[in-house]
């Protein structure tokens, strides 16, 4: 393998790792190096900077609409999502329309696109129909259960729906440097993808993975998938610990930082001053963004 | 050491690279098709990519100030050739060769023609592309020399329509390569090559097209008259425009701002 000064000078200069060296940084259990290789993509695509996004997300009450979980309303929101498995399509669309209200002016996204590839409408015809309710994205798309990603991520481009995240449900049976192949794989083909989430959304209570773990595949998702912009981390999911050292392995965006101020909600429901704070704690400087990657204020 | 440029041989890209091929001393010159040309510049096998302007957004990339691929009207080689007025289109075949243009098909669906079509893929085969859908978007050679009255057909074209919605050019590719990779000489050298390029195009018409007269006067008419090789203010405008609109649509992951050598 490469000396890491050889890894370096070759990443500053935009050189992609070769297939040799990724996988030998796979193997290593050196998050050290890993971490600063990672950082050195990190800062060269996003300088010092750190995103996050105020997340509103809506709950679906017992007469299947939608609420908002407190008497907060959308405006602190940078996103409002809907996170539910509707079982329509005409389902899917009613909550659509509602989200839409509640949101007014703030981007929207809804919906895990494996989901909504389950409806028997297909996706070529339930992707324009939820553009047409109001949507502004679909929120997730994992890459490791979607039978066929590519024709996923083209229907969602023929809709005009941007995906808000690619994600991965599980943590994966298979190498993870292989998951990060193939996401770097379909960008090269559809360059559509705009963050990924390398930490899976479904957490193994049984067997949860170590810290460890987590901050490798951090790493290197930058490492390999280096031509998604971003590599994000989830707040309420992981905690803001998690989410504070991910920044040192290579991510630079901060989602779902909840934007309901509601003290009951627990510490990884943090108001915007407590991850302002963390992320100037790893040496970064935070930057509010909305559901469409746009800096607000 | 040279600087390796990789280049596209198609007749809208001869102008920028006139010449080009006997400066051995400062460039090392290769032809490909446009997509190999972005994917060897993103493997870093060459230092500066004539690249479509699709392939920019999401790269540490400069672009090399003063020239580009663009249109300010009528570019006449990216087309849509419909069976019904573009309003009524319900289903579109893409050529996909050209990803910048379905980038701009997209946009202009969405925020133009306000329709929500069917996009099927296929090969740039028009006669299978019209029996499956109502409309094919046609790029190159096929759009610019179809005679679409002939065939019943109406044309949109596509850099008029962005015109007609935006105002300002459009632009479908540039030379682009990692920072420092070329300095001040090396961008002259370029746009001298340009410069020459625009003052030889019925050469470059009867070069590509030898043994068809007619086709070789129409392609050095429409390297003057459609095809626009500046990237000045306005092109500049039109770039950042696209870019956001085709983030919002979908059709690219990110917004991005041009930055320059």
């Amino acid at each position: 393998m490469a000396t890491l000064e050889d890894l370096t000078a070759r990443i500053d200069a935009g050189e992609r790792l070769s297939e040799q060296d990724a996988a030998a940084l796979a193997s290593s259990r050196d998050i050290i190096t890993l971490g600063m290789l990672a950082t050195t993509i990190r800062r060269r695509l996003h300088g010092n900077e750190v995103t996050y996004v105020r997340v509103l997300d809506l709950e679906i009450d017992d007469k299947a609409d939608l609420k908002v979980g407190t008497t907060t309303t959308a405006d602190s929101a940078g996103e409002v999502r809907v996170f539910a498995t509707p079982q329509t399509l005409d389902a899917a669309i009613a909550l659509v329309e509602q989200a839409r209200d509640i949101a007014g002016g703030v981007p929207l996204s809804a919906f895990c696109l494996f989901e909504l590839g389950k409806l028997p409408e297909g996706l070529p015809v339930v992707l324009p129909a939820l553009k047409k309710a109001g949507l502004d994205a679909v929120t997730q798309a994992p890459i490791d259960r979607l039978a066929d990603p590519e024709r996923a991520l083209e229907l969602l481009a023929d809709a005009g729906l941007p995906l808000a995240r690619m994600t991965v449900n599980d943590t994966p049976e298979r190498e993870w440097i292989s998951v990060c192949r193939e996401v770097a794989g379909l960008q090269t083909r559809l360059r559509t993808i705009r963050a990924f989430a390398p930490l899976a959304r479904t957490i193994d209570a049984a067997e949860p993975t170590t810290g460890y773990e987590d901050v490798k595949r951090i790493a290197l998702a930058r490492l390999v998938v280096d031509n998604v912009d971003t590599i994000q981390v989830d707040w309420s999911l992981y905690g803001p610990k998690l989410a504070q050292v991910a920044l040192t392995f290579g991510a630079d965006d901060i989602d779902s930082v909840s934007a309901v101020h509601d003290d009951s909600l627990g510490r990884r429901r943090s108001p915007v001053e407590e991850i302002r704070r963390s992320i100037h704690a790893a040496g970064y400087e935070p930057v509010e963004r909305d559901g469409r990657f746009v800096r607000r204020g | 050491m040279s600087i390796r440029l990789g280049a596209v041989s198609y007749l809208n890209t001869r102008p920028l690279v006139q010449g080009l091929e006997r400066e051995t001393d400062r460039f090392d010159l290769r032809f490909d098709v446009p997509a190999k040309c972005a994917e060897l510049l993103h493997a870093n096998e060459v230092d500066l990519g004539l690249i479509p302007s699709i392939e920019y957004p999401g790269h540490d990339y400069r672009i090399v100030p003063g020239m580009s691929i663009a249109s300010d009207g009528p570019v006449a080689s990216v087309a849509i050739f419909s069976k019904v007025p573009a309003d009524r289109i319900r289903s579109i075949a893409l050529d996909t060769s050209s990803r910048t243009s379905v980038a701009l098909l997209r946009v202009l669906c969405a925020r133009w023609f306000a329709i929500t079509p069917r996009f099927a893929r296929m090969p740039p085969d028009l006669d299978r592309m019209l029996r499956e859908c109502d409309a094919a978007l046609v790029i190159g050679d096929n759009a610019l020399f179809t005679d679409h009255e002939a065939l019943g057909l109406e044309k949109v074209d596509l850099g008029e329509e962005w015109i007609g919605m935006t105002g300002r050019p459009f632009v479908y590719a540039f030379w682009a390569g990692r920072p420092d990779v070329v300095g001040p000489d090396d961008v002259r050298a370029l746009q001298l090559a340009r410069d020459r390029g625009l003052t030889a195009t019925d050469t470059i018409g009867r070069d590509m097209f030898p043994d068809n007269p007619e086709r070789a006067a129409r392609a050095a008419l429409y390297l003057r008259e459609n095809v626009k090789y500046a990237l000045g203010e306005p092109e500049i405008a039109g770039l950042r425009q696209f870019y956001q609109l085709a983030a919002e649509v979908g059709a690219v992951a990110a917004a991005e701002a041009p930055r320059f050598y």
